[in-house]
């Protein structure tokens, strides 16, 4: 941040920060999180990024595509489960039904209308 | 524009920042046809240039709720993530916003134009001493601030400057 600082009279078109200041970490971190090489440049923190972005390289690094294969794989394998978990629930659902001779519970429907999931409103 | 200077957004503003993002990054290919103003990554950039220049941006509580509205319209599956690109949208450009209450706006203004419109123009007046500027891609709304001799722009000429 002090850098940062140094430099804000030499960029009459940066931003001073002094708001965001107690966030500075807490967005950094978020950025490379999210692999934000750069920034969009309406973002108050564009500037700031383009200086200081390629000083947190080695953490990029860390976050790299494959460093995610195992929670993407695990977020696959989590999503097999769920599914086979609803089907399960439903075929006993139905086994219960049967073996009790009882009518099936009505399945509630969505709750939007099909008006709703028109895509886009007309302008 | 002087940093100093105030800009309050519209809603087709927001919406139309929130509408890129979906369509480039979530790849939400349906909203292709709302973007009507950032056809390009230059009309996306020159926006963003605009944007950059005003050291306080604001909207109106009555925005967040057209904004409501406009989200309403979309699939019901991807609206968390829409309004997460809203929220982000407003964190990341440190975007404040103001309320207006209905009993301090005039009712033959609301009856005209609405309390959104109606809204962004007391807002403007609150900030006359900041030089306030008002962005919207409503051309009626530009043409009554015109009227009311408070600064607007229109979307389509922040995207595509004559100097292009």
């Amino acid at each position: 941040m002090e850098n940062y600082e140094a430099i804000l009279p030499f960029n009459p078109t940066y931003p001073d920060l002094l708001e965001l200041r107690g966030k500075i970490a807490e967005y950094v971190a978020e950025f490379i999180a999210n692999n934000s090489r750069t920034l969009p440049r309406h973002y108050t923190m564009h500037h700031f990024w383009k200086e200081y972005a390629e000083t947190f390289r080695d953490y990029f690094d860390g976050f790299a595509e494959t460093k995610h294969y195992n929670v993407r794989g695990k977020t696959r394998e989590l999503l097999a489960i769920s599914e086979q978990l609803k089907a399960d629930l439903e075929a006993l659902r139905l086994t219960l039904v049967r073996e009790y001779d009882i009518p099936a519970a009505p399945i509630e429907p969505p709750r939007n209308t099909p008006s709703e999931t028109v895509l886009p409103r007309p302008r | 524009m002087d940093r100093r200077s105030i800009l309050i957004v519209d809603t087709g503003p927001i919406w139309e920042l929130v509408l890129y993002r979906a369509v480039k990054e979530l790849g939400f290919a349906n909203l292709k046809r709302d973007l009507t103003h950032f056809s390009s990554l230059k009309a996306y950039e020159n926006c963003g240039n605009f944007l950059s220049a005003f050291g306080k941006k604001t909207t109106s509580a009555s925005v967040v709720a057209e904004l409501y509205h406009q989200i309403r319209e979309t699939e019901q599956k991807g609206r968390p993530q829409l309004w997460e690109l809203v929220y982000e949208e407003f964190r990341n450009m440190s975007m404040d916003e103001d309320v207006v209450r209905l009993l301090d706006m005039e009712p033959d203004l609301i009856a005209k134009y609405g309390p959104i419109d109606v809204s962004l123009l007391e807002i403007a007046r609150r900030n006359l001493g900041r030089r306030p500027v008002i962005l919207t891609l409503d051309s009626h709304l530009h043409a009554e601030c015109k009227k009311a001799q408070i600064s607007a722009e229109l979307l389509i000429e922040v995207c595509n400057p004559l100097s292009d």
